[in-house]
């Protein structure tokens, strides 16, 4: 295999603020033609710098290759000057960015934008340059490619955007291909289509690829050779058998054994053995009104559809399910924070649907919530010490000092200095203000915690920390939690059971293991699928579920699932299936359960 | 179509609200017309004054007087000149060109100077120029009107004898006034285009054009002007109000015809069927300039039009 890029002591400085900073040192790395390398690392590793040196963007971003080379095509692209670099970029290296909505220009048509593209590399006139669109566009599998030349890009799905980005970037049939996270914010469902896409591409177009992401697993799926990056240097490489079965630096060891942690951590889960019913939900359901014209009947989008669960004292029970499945909001409806438009939620026992204001700050007190944005969570302007707190100025009669008593207390209980009090948030990292956020929900001694995506955004080291936190809490405080995550890993790793919900409804509930080895629903089984994993034994061409979560405006008739499930038959199409239980401990809704054996075979 | 309706509700609305709050505000202020009509050498309280306000219809009870008033406004008639009985209308047509041909081109100059400053300020971002063009308009925003006027009319009429200082008709005539009136604008839009031109330098799509190897200076003026346009139409119809404000003091510096002056004497006179008609006449003129710039939202921005859809 010839190489296509090499990067030779690569070192890249950039401009925070007033000062100029060393972000990537002494990088070296090559990439063969028809190859894929994985750059894997934290956020802050120097990926991203790295990636954006090889395009010379570096420039436009405050920073500048201060040494090293970057050889493309016997041309060092370190030194060429910005205008023979527009000639490189899009035409020989291509790259698609992370958030595939903000990717593209807001306010022009998908087609303009590929026209453009086209147009600046190639003498074709503009209506070859639209037919060579939507070509590229059946390329990427994206359905009825000529409708969506004339849309927008806010009116597709991010899944679908990717998808445009990819087409985009591949315009000039470039040599290599640089995707900076293209799948980290989509649904596992989703990211298993576009791995397999790229993989795809990668053989039609015998192109190669530097992928970069923070996601081992992702790496694993499809890398061919694996970097490891850390505080701006690589410290590993190697084809990705060496990485991951033999790590030799000891931060790539970290990484994987972190991630093979969270795979088996469910059997260190504390057994909770306490029948005891916290909260209750009955046939809850929220929808809400779309704006309509006048004279048009109203129409309205079904979030939550009769779902009843309930949650006993010291349990975690986790969601999963794609977006737009109501998860979030099935969460807020639990610990009032919405109201529910049917249903009734039952808190030990007593009906606290509705209620006074009395029952309400009660309530409060005993359900709290942690959210995924661990900044915008915190008043910016607050000292931790006020943050922290302020439940107890609203729900207690506390004096000054009590208070800073019980701060201090609790920053112990969370495994920080109680020095933090005096602190501001945005002096402290990511993963610290978490521990803040957690401070402040249990200060109250509250018996319930709605944990909405709270380890979603941290760095995959600082994640495990924080769920080793809250299993700790969990056992010393008898906590009972409702974990949403649309990473299943972790949901896996910290639920005692496991609900999986779709369109609004919850499709089945487990215990987590069983849920994992033996999934009784067809959602289930693709889902699992779908989820990346760093065993290598079971890298291969999945089962990918196809097309996307249909629009819950008009979900489809009886199942919802029907139109994407491989077992659907006319029944599915018309009548929708009721919660049925397996066994104690498992319902699922779905009219041909997989069998025992199924199940087993089909998730090898 | 049903946003354009709804807008074109709320305008007549807004319309009807500043007429009725006219009316009234200026029949409570103190003072006489009929009393001011008949000159100082008539005592207060004669014959001659109560024929006078007989005439005027100021006998009548308030409600009567502003019913009637609304009722002439549907047969396009505005009423007569307490001054010399002309009919408002005409003197109002008479007036408005003048102030037109101000205000539009002020705007003009406010938006050509603002973009072209907005732009370069942002493209040498920190560097000399960027310093120069921020003092400028720092300037331009907090200096007033009347100041910058009569220093135009120092340094371009009496020092160089380039151009006219007073009077309309020509050309030459609307230069000064419209500069004097326009930099306040320009000052405004050249900070505004500025800071939205380097947020928007900033959105991820950027970066992901120049990944594709699209030109710089494609790019600032296809995609990244684009966006910066929003917020600058936005203040547009604000600064078009601020301009009809101006155009008073412009029009008494510069000593030109046009509304501004026509209102500032209609009120000394205690003219009220003129002072209600160029209020009249502004309200509509300022909202139809804001619905124009609420409709142009949906041109330049795809997600407004079809979020309605």
């Amino acid at each position: 295999m010839s190489v296509l890029l090499e990067i030779k002591n690569l070192s890249v400085s950039v401009e925070r603020g007033k000062e100029i900073l060393p972000a990537v040192r002494d990088v070296n790395l090559g990439i063969g033609s028809g190859e894929i390398v994985c750059l894997v690392g934290e956020s802050g590793s120097g990926k991203t710098v790295t990636s954006l040196a090889v395009l010379r963007l570096i420039d436009y971003e405050g920073g500048r290759i201060t040494g090293g080379e970057i050889i493309f095509h016997e041309q060092d692209i370190a030194s060429l000057a910005q205008k023979e670099m527009n000639g490189i970029r899009g035409r020989k290296i291509a790259m698609v960015t992370q958030d595939p909505m903000t990717a593209l220009n807001p306010v022009f048509t998908i087609g303009n934008q590929f026209v453009e593209v086209i147009r600046q590399h190639k003498s074709v006139s503009r209506m070859e340059a639209w037919e060579e669109a939507i070509r590229l566009l059946e390329k990427v599998h994206i359905p009825e490619p000529a409708s969506r030349m004339k849309q927008y890009p806010f009116e597709l799905s991010g899944g679908m955007l990717q998808r445009v980005a990819i087409a985009l970037a591949l315009a000039c049939q470039p040599e290599l291909l640089i995707v900076d996270e293209p799948t980290t914010a989509l649904d596992v469902t989703i990211q298993a289509q576009i791995l397999n896409l790229l993989l795809e591409l990668r053989e039609q177009e015998s192109m190669s690829i530097l992928f970069i992401t923070h996601d081992l697993a992702v790496a694993a799926e499809i890398a061919d050779k694996v970097a490891v990056m850390h505080e701006g240097t690589i410290v590993e490489q190697g084809t990705v058998r060496e990485i991951f079965a033999f790590p030799g630096h000891w931060y790539t060891k970290t990484l994987v054994q972190s991630k093979r942690g969270l795979l088996m951590g469910s059997a260190s889960v504390y057994d909770c053995q306490d029948d005891e019913i916290i909260l209750e939900a009955e046939g809850l359901s929220k929808f809400y009104p779309l704006k309509s014209k006048p004279f048009q009947q109203k129409r309205y989008v079904q979030a939550v559809d009769q779902v009843s669960l309930s949650i006993r004292k010291g349990e975690t029970l986790g969601l999963v399910g794609e977006s737009g499945s109501g998860k979030s909001t099935l969460g807020k409806l639990l610990v009032s924070l919405q109201k529910s438009d049917s249903g009734r939620i039952l808190y030990r026992g007593k009906d606290v649907t509705g209620g006074t204001k009395r029952t309400q700050k009660e309530l409060r007190k005993n359900t709290q919530v942690v959210f995924q944005d661990t900044f915008s969570a915190l008043n910016p302007r607050w000292k931790v010490e006020d943050i922290i707190g302020e439940p107890l100025r609203v729900h207690t009669k506390l004096s000054k000092d009590g208070i800073r008593e019980r701060v201090e207390e609790v920053l112990r209980l969370v495994d920080l200095d109680p020095a933090f009090r005096t602190r501001y948030p945005h002096e402290i990292s990511g993963g610290q203000r978490q521990r803040i956020n957690i401070a402040r929900a249990i200060i109250l001694h509250p018996e319930f915690l709605l944990l909405d995506e709270a380890v979603s955004a941290l760095d995959l080291a600082v994640q495990s920390k924080v769920i080793d936190l809250l299993k700790k809490l969990q056992q010393d405080m008898g906590l009972s939690y409702v974990f949403i995550a649309h990473g299943l890993d972790v949901v896996r790793d910290i639920s005692h059971r496991i609900g999986v919900m779709y369109l609004g409804r919850i499709v089945e509930i487990a215990p987590a293991e069983e849920l994992f080895t033996k999934p009784a629903h067809p959602y289930t089984k693709a889902l699992f699928e779908a989820n990346p994993t760093i065993d290598l034994d079971r890298r291969r061409k999945r089962h990918v579920l196809h097309g996307e979560i249909p629009s819950p405006v008009s979900p489809p008739s009886g199942c919802h699932f029907h139109t994407r499930c491989p077992l659907a038959t006319e029944k599915c199409r018309s009548k929708a299936p009721v919660m049925d239980v397996l066994s104690e401990e498992r319902t699922v809704a779905c009219h041909y359960p997989l069998e025992e054996k199924e199940r087993v075979e089909l998730l090898r | 179509m049903l946003y354009i309706l709804s807008r074109l509700g709320m305008a007549i609305g807004v319309i009807w609200g500043s007429i009725t709050l006219v009316f009234f505000i200026v029949n409570v202020l103190p003072g006489d017309v009929a009393t001011l009509l008949a000159g100082d050498d008539v005592p207060t309280e004669t014959e001659t004054i109560h024929q006078l306000r007989e005439e005027l219809g100021l006998d009548r009870p308030l409600l009567v007087q502003y019913m009637d008033y609304i009722a002439g406004l549907f047969q396009g008639d505005l009423g007569t000149s307490y001054a010399n009985s002309e009919p408002v209308l005409d003197r109002l047509l008479d007036n408005l060109g003048p102030t037109l041909a101000l205000t539009l081109s002020s705007m003009f100059v406010a938006v050509i100077l603002g973009l072209i400053l907005g732009i370069l300020s942002a493209v040498y971002q920190n560097k000399l120029l960027d310093g120069i063009i921020r003092v400028l308009s720092l300037i331009g925003v907090s200096t007033p009107n009347f100041w910058i006027g009569i220093l135009l009319i120092w340094i371009f009429s009496v020092q160089l004898h380039l151009l006219p200082s007073i009077g309309n008709g020509s050309f030459e005539q609307l230069i000064l006034p419209s500069i004097g009136l326009g930099i306040t604008g320009a000052g405004v839009i050249t900070r505004l285009i500025r800071n939205s031109i380097l947020e928007a330098s900033n959105e991820p799509f950027i970066r992901s054009l120049r990944g594709k190897g699209i030109g710089q200076r494609a790019i600032l003026l296809k995609h990244i002007l684009r966006h910066a346009l929003i917020p600058a139409v936005t203040m547009l119809g604000m600064i078009f109000g601020e301009m009809l404000a101006g155009s008073v003091v412009t029009e008494t510096v510069f000593s030109r015809q046009g509304l501004g002056r026509l209102i500032v004497d209609a009120i000394d006179q205690k003219d009220i069927p003129i002072i209600q008609g160029s209020i009249l006449f502004t309200a509509v003129f300022y909202v139809c300039i804001n619905m124009l710039v609420d409709i142009s939202y949906r041109f330049i921005d795809p997600r407004i039009r079809l979020n309605e859809k």
